[in-house]
């Protein structure tokens, strides 16, 4: 009865919480975390949906956690700053029903804006941390993960990275927990975070946070491998295999809980080894509290801060082999570009032709800054476009940008876009803003959004009009337009661009790719 | 003893699937498998890179270069990219496919790709696959899988467990092809070209 299938990271993550009884999961789409929902929307016990934004997937979590039933949000790294601040707040108000947010990081920036490290959000935010170092361990510490978020009235971070999450390994399948609800009871000293409520929780979170140091020493999540006494690791999450291949003989102390860190088991560890390494990707979170405890060890002395991990860089770092790269000179690269047909192209070729500046934003159309087009000048994060050609405006007066237009796809758009549109039409803005309305999320493999009409599990729904939004902001030049009819468009932009006012050209022709699908 | 494999190629060739046809193999005769995907760029004319590893247990998702046994290049300038990958007496299966980068970095497309790689590697060429065949990465995994040691009965059993009814006989046909390449070689090296330099 029980399966074997060969999964993905993110497959096993979401069967981990749907073996554990999860019973709603919110997302926004995210290279590398997009798969953990899109795989358990297959299973019908469990409600999930693509929220606007990581802010309302976390909300809608938290909300359905609090009801009593098992929740999670899942996202990329930058998504979690965007969740960030019901994050902080949550880990005060703690849980009914078990809560989980999956972060997974992108070292080696494969599909990011930046490399950050969750781990540093989690020990600010007093949240504990997770860390599965295979597909297996990634199911199974789905599971735990809610057990302790129950146990500890806490929500948990489970922490994956690109490689873990795009890894496949052969798993087992187990049958679900049938059921773990709870329920409702209002408790406003918990719930509502007023200061004087919040100054208490505080408290809470503090003393939670020492109970589970002293007592995640003896988490079976963390294992010991005693071998070679001359060197010890500590490692965790996917470097442990790197680890393990690098330096067989070593001793071995693999953590599965990163935060808070148990410290009478690395305490025991350090003293029965002669060197102390400790190996984990990017920042030195285990290290530096390590060390903060009069351990003596060495990390990040030896190996990088940024990028991915290998087998190469540890044998480089401890026993200072040469790193053996592959060579590939310097052969002609393959930089990804916009599809055959892409209605983007037409877009920046105007855009180009036109001599104009771009802010831009996150998605497919982020290639506008890369050869043949290079016309976009900045791309900070999602929705950010909008906003810093307001504050080009603001600083330098309307005149001078008169040549820029601000450009933004219509999922992020619906996901921050629009708050800076908001604030650009208050603060007597006069910018030009073109959506690039494809009707999907395209970057990261075709999920609907508010504006797409469809839902990830509830079938068709109206979508939201980008144009009567924008309509409704009190903009009255809104222009609906074909993106491949430049001619049109060229005689819009060079009637918009110069007027005291805020315009929104949207420039409509549906993904290219999803169209091929369909048809 | 790990095996390492890597299928290298170009967005829509269908390395990750090939990916995991070889890794289905793998596991359904009891060894453990790991496979490294890429995704995101993939879709948007990128160079896309699976790897399999396989064996009693595997640690690391990614062989180191110098590790692999098998490269398996969907395309030309892929394979020159990945193939210093290989290890000594490792395998390079290509093909006659060659694919211009989508966008361009300013550099060339590389002439003498072959005689580059026979000079330092076993190359394997399977020249009869037409160009954007849609089962091209299916036959080349069929043709690694006899490199690596699978049956015909273990492609066939990886096949019907992860392809679409619709799509089945087809790949079928085209694992057995390529297999049989490979079985070819073996029997008479001489009608095939296969070139077998020092490394």
């Amino acid at each position: 009865m029980s399966e074997v299938r060969l999964m993905l990271g993110n497959e096993a993550i979401a069967r981990g919480a749907y073996e554990a009884g999860v019973k709603v999961s919110a997302a926004y789409p995210g290279t590398p975390s997009t798969e953990i929902n899109e795989s358990l929307a297959q299973y019908r016990e469990v409600y999930c949906e693509w929220s606007s934004n990581e802010k309302t997937a976390l909300e809608t979590a938290i909300g359905a956690s609090l009801s009593g039933v098992r929740a999670m949000a899942s996202m990329k790294q930058v998504g979690v700053n965007v969740a960030s601040d019901p994050l902080y707040t949550a880990a005060y108000m703690g849980v009914n029903g078990g809560l989980v947010l999956v972060a997974a990081d992108d070292p080696g920036i494969y599909s990011s804006q930046n490399e950050q490290d969750t781990r540093c959000i989690a020990k600010a935010a007093q949240i504990p941390v997770l860390e599965p170092a295979d597909c297996c361990e990634a199911k199974a510490f789905m599971k735990k993960a809610f057990e302790y978020s129950e146990q500890y009235d806490t929500p948990v971070i489970l922490h994956t990275t690109t490689r873990l999450s795009h890894s496949r390994e052969p798993v087992t399948e187990e049958p679900r927990i049938a059921n773990t609800e709870k329920p409702y009871v209002k408790n406003a000293a918990k719930n509502v975070m007023l200061p004087g409520f919040a100054r208490k929780r505080h408290i809470f979170v503090e003393e939670r946070m020492e109970q589970l140091e002293r007592e995640c020493s003896d988490f079976d999540i963390n294992t010991i491998e005693y071998q070679d006494m001359d060197i010890g690791i500590i490692t965790g999450g996917i470097a442990y295999q790197y680890v393990k291949e690098a330096m067989p003989q070593a001793s071995v102390l693999k953590l599965g809980i990163v935060n808070p860190l148990p410290k009478d088991l690395i305490t025991a560890f350090a003293k029965k080894v002669k060197q102390l390494y400790i190996v984990e990707e990017l920042e030195p979170v285990i290290q530096e509290k390590v060390q903060s405890w009069g351990i003596a060890c060495q990390g990040k002395e030896l190996f990088t801060r940024h990028g991915e991990y290998s087998v190469n860089l540890i044998r480089h770092g401890i026993l200072n082999e040469p790193l053996k790269e592959a060579i590939t000179g310097d052969l002609m690269r393959r930089p990804p570009s916009f599809c055959p047909g892409c209605p983007h192209r037409a877009v920046f070729s105007l855009l180009k032709q036109m001599n104009y500046h771009v802010a831009g934003d996150i998605g497919c159309y982020t290639l506008g800054a890369l050869p043949p087009f290079e016309v976009i000048d900045d791309v900070v994060c999602m929705g950010a476009g909008i906003s810093t050609l307001h504050g080009m405006e603001k600083a330098k007066g309307s005149a001078y940008i008169k040549d820029w237009v601000a450009v933004i796809g219509d999922s992020t758009f619906m996901h921050t876009g629009i708050n800076g549109l908001i604030n650009m039409v208050y603060n007597k803005g006069t910018g030009t803003v073109i959506i690039l309305d494809n009707g999907t999320t395209a970057m990261t493999g075709h999920q609907d959004h508010a504006s797409s009409g469809a839902t990830l599990q509830q079938g068709e729904v109206m979508p939201i009009s980008i144009a009567k939004l924008c309509r409704s902001l009190g903009i009255l030049d809104v222009y609906e337009v074909n993106a491949f009819d430049t001619k049109k468009m060229k005689e819009l932009l060079l009637e918009a661009v110069p007027r005291k006012s805020v315009t929104v050209i949207i420039a409509q022709a549906p993904c290219v790719l999803r169209k091929r699908h369909r048809e | 003893m790990i095996k390492n494999v890597i299928i290298a190629g170009v967005g829509g060739q269908g390395t990750i699937f090939a990916g995991k046809i070889l890794g289905t193999m793998a596991y359904q005769t009891g060894l453990h498998v790991k496979i490294s995907e890429i995704h995101g760029m993939s879709q948007r004319g990128g160079s896309v890179v699976t790897q399999v590893r396989f064996g009693e247990h595997v640690y690391a998702p990614l062989a180191q270069a110098g590790e692999v046994d098998v490269l398996i290049a969907l395309e030309e300038l892929e394979a020159l990219r990945y193939a210093s990958y290989l290890k000594e007496n490792g395998i390079l299966l290509m093909c006659n496919c060659r694919i211009k980068p989508t966008a361009s970095d300013g550099g060339i497309y590389p002439q003498s790709i072959r005689t580059q790689l026979e000079q330092k590697y076993y190359v394997y060429y399977m020249e009869e696959i037409p160009l954007r065949d849609k089962t091209l990465n299916v036959r080349m995994v069929g043709a690694a899988a006899g490199c690596l040691g699978f049956s015909r009965e273990d492609g066939i059993k990886a096949l019907e467990q992860n392809v679409a009814a619709e799509f089945l006989e087809k790949d079928k046909k085209a694992f057995l092809e390529g297999w049989e390449f490979y079985e070819q070689t073996q029997k008479s090296p001489a009608e095939w070209r296969v070139v077998c330099t020092t490394n």
